[in-house]
Parts: C-alpha cells; structure tokens; sequence
C-alpha cells in the first residue's frame, strides 16, 4: 500500500513537472531577485499563494506555516535557483508549532520593461522571443510596456530545527508517507503588480491582458485602472501572500 | 583590541591606496562592512532584530547552517545565506549586554569621485549595471546609524535543545554565530535630471539586489531598514562540544 501512494506521488509530481511553469522567463527571473534578497535557498512559489494571518488561525491549519509537509513541484531555473509549483496538497502537524514572524527585506520596483524586435517579436532583455513571460503570450505581451511586481511588509515565517524536525515527524505520521517536501520557511508579504501598456492600447484589450494575468498568477482582486493614455496602467494588489519558500526533502534531518 | 585597532588601520591604509590607484570601493553593503566594521560579513535574509523571541534566528551563540554566497576581499566583507537550520541558545536578545558602535555615512558622488578615481568600471562591475545605467546615478548615500554590537556571553548561560544540537552534528556547513550588529540603515539616491520614471524604478529595482541591504521601510529613492540585523561574525563550531 505505501509503494502504491509513494508510486502514485511520484506519478503526481511528474505530471505536475511536465506542465510545471517554471520555465517561464518571468518566474525564473522573479527568482533571481528573491534569491538575491532572501538568500540562495529560498525558491519562488508560484502562483502567489494566499496564507491566513497567524490570528486567524490560531491552530494552523491553513497551507503555509514552517513544519507542514507538501506535495511540490520543483524545477531548475537557467541560473541555478529553484522554482516551486503549488499543487495545493498539504498536511499540517496535529499541533503545530507557532512560527517565529520577522519583518525582513521588502522586494520593491522589480521592473521588466519589455521591447519590440526588429522583426515585430516581443521580447525582454535577455529572452529569447520562443521566452514564455509570466504566462503571456507574446499576442498579448507586445501590448506591455513593463511588469512590475513590488512586495510590501514582508515577513518571513520560520522555526528552530528540532522543531522543525519534530513537526514534520509528527504530520507524517499522522498523513502518511505520500508527501515529498517539509516547508522550513516561508516568506509572505502584500504583493503589487502593475502593467503598464504601450500607448494608445485599446481599452478592451488592456482589460483582457489583465484578465490573462489574474487568471494565471490566482489573483482574486480586480484591477485598478491608472495612468494616463500615454501611459495606461492596470495595478492589481492583494496581500498577504507567499511569494517564496524554502523547502527540504522529507525526511529532515 | 590592538589587533582590531590594527587591521582597522591596515584596511583605511589599503582603501587609501586603492583610491590612489583608481580601484574605489563602491558603497555596497559589503564595502561599507569591510571598511567600518572589520570582521563582519554580510548575511541574507536581513532580519529585524526582535529583543523577545528566544528561538531568534540570529543570536549571538546560536548554531546555524550558512551557505557561502560571495568570498571575502580585499575590499569586501563576505556574504552569507542563512539555511534557517539553526539551534537557539534560547536567551532574548534583550538580555545581552550590547556595545555602542560608531555610525557611518558613506557618500559617493558619481559624477566626481569615482570619475576622478577612475572608478567608474569597478562600480558598474560591483554594481552589476549596464554602461548606460550607471551614467543615470549622481550621489549614493549610506549612513548606518546608532548601530548596538551584541556579542556572545558567558552570562546567562545557552539553554540550548540537545536534540536540536545532534540533529545538527557532523555538518560540515554549520558556524557559531559570534556577534551581530543591529542598527538603522538607509541609502539615499540622488538621479540626475530629467531621468525617467520608468528608467528610475529599473534601476532602483536592481541597486536594491545589488547593494544587498533589507528595506524594510521607505520610499522608492529613499530606502531605509529600522532595527534591522546588518552583519554577522561568524566562527567555527568545535564538533565534539557544540555548546
């Protein structure tokens, strides 16, 4: 029987990998900052995925507290930092422990700018033009002057080792061994998102952009118009979310 | 004391030479440590010091997993990644006797003293910009103020897990942390005229990642981190007596 599901997770994560984001030339730039401000093992999580305030969920019960464990797929960007896909399938510990809160490094201005090529193709700097970019097509991107991604009050989640051990220990026990990843830490913060349009874009396309963008990154919020016609923007701003974790393969040690 | 007194020294006669020679230190975090503050290194996550949390990440004493990010130089403190994989010593932050250290302002005017250094290379370089980025900045400001040093104690004594610590033995990657410095920062950047909007945000997009500080408050010209962990001294742990 534990074959069958470690045999059946396995199967899972594949087929999550096979359709996995990661190479998406946003994300895996995306991760270059993270990994730049937060350090080199933290890894994005994408979409952004909601968390409840410690508050709200006195007991923890909720996806992303330290010491859960997950089912995760984890993909290589080109310069070596890790992208994670949410499968939304967690266990959390029958007591799970309080997570140490720390305010840490807000990501702010985090700007592509976007360009047309010679030969109509949309690019960014340092893509190539066959690039996926946050899930757009390059249909819908050649309307996008920039993508801007901005993370206030960031606070990271974390607990001490032999607590971590012990939480993790304690949900396997109780959920099984078909999970992959202990989360070790998470980092959560109020994420901004503004696109700014080339000029003169058509309202009705703009709307469908931002659309595409919801749907794709989870958002919940509608978008904010702004800017000007020179300069129309569509700003989306939600909050808390995870925006990056650290995770280890299970079990801890 | 007078070792310290001694590298400090050895250090401002090294920069001195280097400003001589035209191989100008650029203010990033790791300069400004490697100037001021002899023996610190950078460390990521920055964090804000919290004076009640016994399990905190970062106090003096603790046991933690660290990657190397960026070596020491001549020129630049190193830079560690926290692995979060630590043992507390479990003793606030608040009961620790800290030392005062001297603040810090470090100005770097681009349009004369890295030119006149004939620096501007090496700053672009350090600074991972592009030729035509680096020719958008006028004035760097990096003052550290009122910055506290908190060093490890004989009194009173760790409380550390014992499982935690054997969970932990035989790592190869693991260091006490000796000491830390908590302190405000704050980086002013001054653009010259008639820098566009969209230029101004990219570019401060990428100084933040590139000067390797945590804002945990500000604006977007006008950074700045309260309270917050800045460096760390980090030393060997002997493997048989970790505590």
């Amino acid at each position: 029987m534990r074959l069958a599901l470690t045999a059946a997770t396995l199967l899972l994560s594949a087929a999550i990998s096979s359709q996995s984001l990661a190479r998406d030339f946003g994300y895996e730039k995306f991760e270059d900052a993270v990994r730049a401000v937060y350090g080199q093992d933290y890894g994005t999580m994408i979409p952004f995925d909601d968390i409840t305030s410690p508050a709200d969920d006195p007991t923890r019960r909720g996806e992303g507290y330290p010491g859960q464990i997950m089912n995760l797929a984890a993909a290589r960007g080109r310069n070596g930092g890790v992208v994670y896909t949410n499968a939304d399938v967690y266990c959390t510990p029958p007591a799970s422990p309080a997570p140490i809160v720390v305010g840490t490094t807000q990501l702010k201005n985090w700007l592509y700018r976007t360009e047309i090529g010679l030969n109509g193709d949309f690019t960014v700097t340092g893509a190539s033009p066959s690039d996926v970019i946050f899930q757009l097509s390059a249909l819908d991107a050649k309307y996008v002057n920039s993508f801007s991604i901005q993370i206030l009050n960031v606070r990271r989640y974390y607990l001490p080792r032999n607590d971590l051990i012990n939480a993790t220990k304690s949900a396997t026990a109780a959920c099984g061994p078909n999970f992959a990843y202990g989360l070790t830490s998470t980092l959560v913060g109020d994420v901004t998102i503004t696109i700014a349009f080339v000029a003169g874009v058509d309202s009705g396309i703009a709307a469908n952009i931002g659309q595409h963008v919801k749907l794709n990154l989870k958002l919940h919020a509608l978008a904010v118009r702004g800017g000007s016609d020179t300069n129309p923007l569509l700003v989306f701003s939600e909050g808390p979310k995870i925006f990056a974790i650290r995770a280890e393969p299970l079990p801890l040690k | 004391m007078r070792a310290a007194n001694g590298l400090r020294l050895a250090a401002t006669l090294l920069a001195a030479f280097a400003v001589g020679t035209g191989c100008t230190p650029v203010p990033t975090l790791r300069n400004v440590l490697a100037q001021h503050y002899a023996g610190y290194d950078q460390v990521l996550p920055a964090s804000e010091a919290l004076p009640n949390e016994p399990r905190y990440e970062y106090l003096p004493g603790n046991i933690a997993a660290f990657t190397l990010t960026e070596p020491r130089s001549i020129f630049a403190a190193a830079s560690w990644s926290s692995k979060s994989d630590y043992c507390s010593i479990n003793v606030p932050l608040s009961l620790f006797r800290p030392k005062q250290r001297n603040s810090t302002i470090v100005v770097h005017d681009f349009d004369l003293s890295l030119r006149r250094a004939l620096g501007l290379k090496k700053a672009q370089a350090d600074l991972q910009l592009e030729p035509n980025e680096i020719e958008l900045l006028r004035k760097v400001e990096i003052r550290i103020s009122s910055p506290k040093e908190y060093f490890v104690q004989k009194t009173p004594k760790p409380d550390f897990v014992q499982s935690c610590l054997a969970a932990m033995t035989g790592r190869t990657d693991i260091k006490r942390i000796r000491a830390i410095l908590v302190g405000d920062i704050s980086i002013k950047i001054l653009f010259k005229e008639n820098v566009g909007f969209l230029s101004k945000t990219a570019l401060l997009g990428k100084l933040q990642s590139n000067f390797g500080f945590g804002f945990l408050n500000g604006t977007a010209q006008d950074m700045s981190a309260t309270n917050v962990v800045f460096a760390a001294r980090l030393g060997a742990v002997r493997q048989n007596t970790p505590h």
